[in-house]
Order: C-alpha cells, then structure tokens, then sequence
C-alpha cells in the first residue's frame, strides 16, 4: 500500500511538469484538477490505513469541489459571465 | 486482494499521467486524462470498499465513485468547449 502512495506521488510530480511547461492557461488548470483527483486517491488510501471516518468524507467534498471550481474557470476562460 | 487491486489502479493514474504529460495537442490531452484519471481513482476506491465491506466507510467510498463518473466527464466537456469556442 506504500507502493500505492509512492506511485500516486510520481504522478502528481508529472502533473506538476505539465503545470509548470505548459503552453496554456487551461493546461495549468487541468493539471491543477488532476491533482485533486489524485489528491482524492491519498484520502481513500489513508482513510484505509488510519480507519478514520471524515477522511472518507473528504472524499466526496473533493470531487465535488474540483466539479464547481471547473465551471466557474471555464466561464471565465469563455469571457463570460456565470448565468449565461 | 484489497492491497493488488489499489496497486493496479495507482499504475494506471501513473499510466494516464504519463500520457498527460507526452501528448502533443491540448484535446489529446484532455482526452486522455478524463479517461484514464477516473478509471484509476474508481479502481483505487472499489478496494478501499472490498478492504471495508458494506460498513457505513465503504458506502461513502462508493458514493465517491459514483460522483466521479458523472462529474469528471462533464469536467473534460466544460474546458474543452470553453478553449474551443473562445
């Protein structure tokens, strides 16, 4: 399960690659995104090796966060307002 | 049992972040990583419920993957169609 972590680290590093290489704005917020979802990984794992219940929690308000940051960006990188 | 099917869903989010970070154009990157991250983080959380059972974690566990599959595909639409009809 260590090895599961030690993986799910290497990936975010390369997420963090993309962050720092990449051409546009959208690319940095993706990559951004993706390491709340590889972020959401670690809490299940950790939710696993410390039996605690609000982690599994944090979970769901993870995704769910990452979902309304998204439409509220890619409002902003259409120039639009948020009720159109 | 529980231990090899989180292992087996950590390589695949390395697998797609790889992929992440050699395509070349931006769709072949939003592609493949709206694909590949929630397949993984699924697999990952489907052992995080077969290590609990059906306890009151592994129900939340479950709920998770259920909102990542419906959340994460309009994630990849939402920006998509936002860099492409600017």
């Amino acid at each position: 399960m260590n090895f599961a972590l030690a993986v799910l680290i290497i990936s975010c590093f390369l997420c963090l690659w993309r962050f720092i290489k990449g051409p546009n704005g959208a690319d940095r917020f993706l990559s951004i995104i993706i390491m709340t979802h590889i972020a959401m990984g670690f809490l299940g794992i950790y939710a696993l090796k410390t039996e605690s219940e609000f982690l599994i929690d944090l979970t769901i308000d993870t995704v769910i966060l990452a979902f309304v940051g998204t439409i509220a960006v890619s409002k902003y990188l259409q120039g639009k307002e948020l009720d159109e | 049992m529980a231990e090899i099917i989180i292992i087996i869903g950590s390589v695949i989010v390395l697998i797609g972040c790889v992929g992440f970070v050699r395509f070349p154009d931006f769709y072949s990157r939003v592609d493949v990583i709206t694909k590949s991250i929630p397949f993984g983080i699924s697999v990952i959380l489907f052992g995080v419920f077969i290590k609990l059972g059906f306890d009151e974690m592994g129900i939340r566990a479950l709920v998770a993957v259920i909102f990542l599959w419906f959340l994460v595909p309009i994630i990849g639409y939402a920006i998509s169609k936002a860099v492409s009809s600017k």
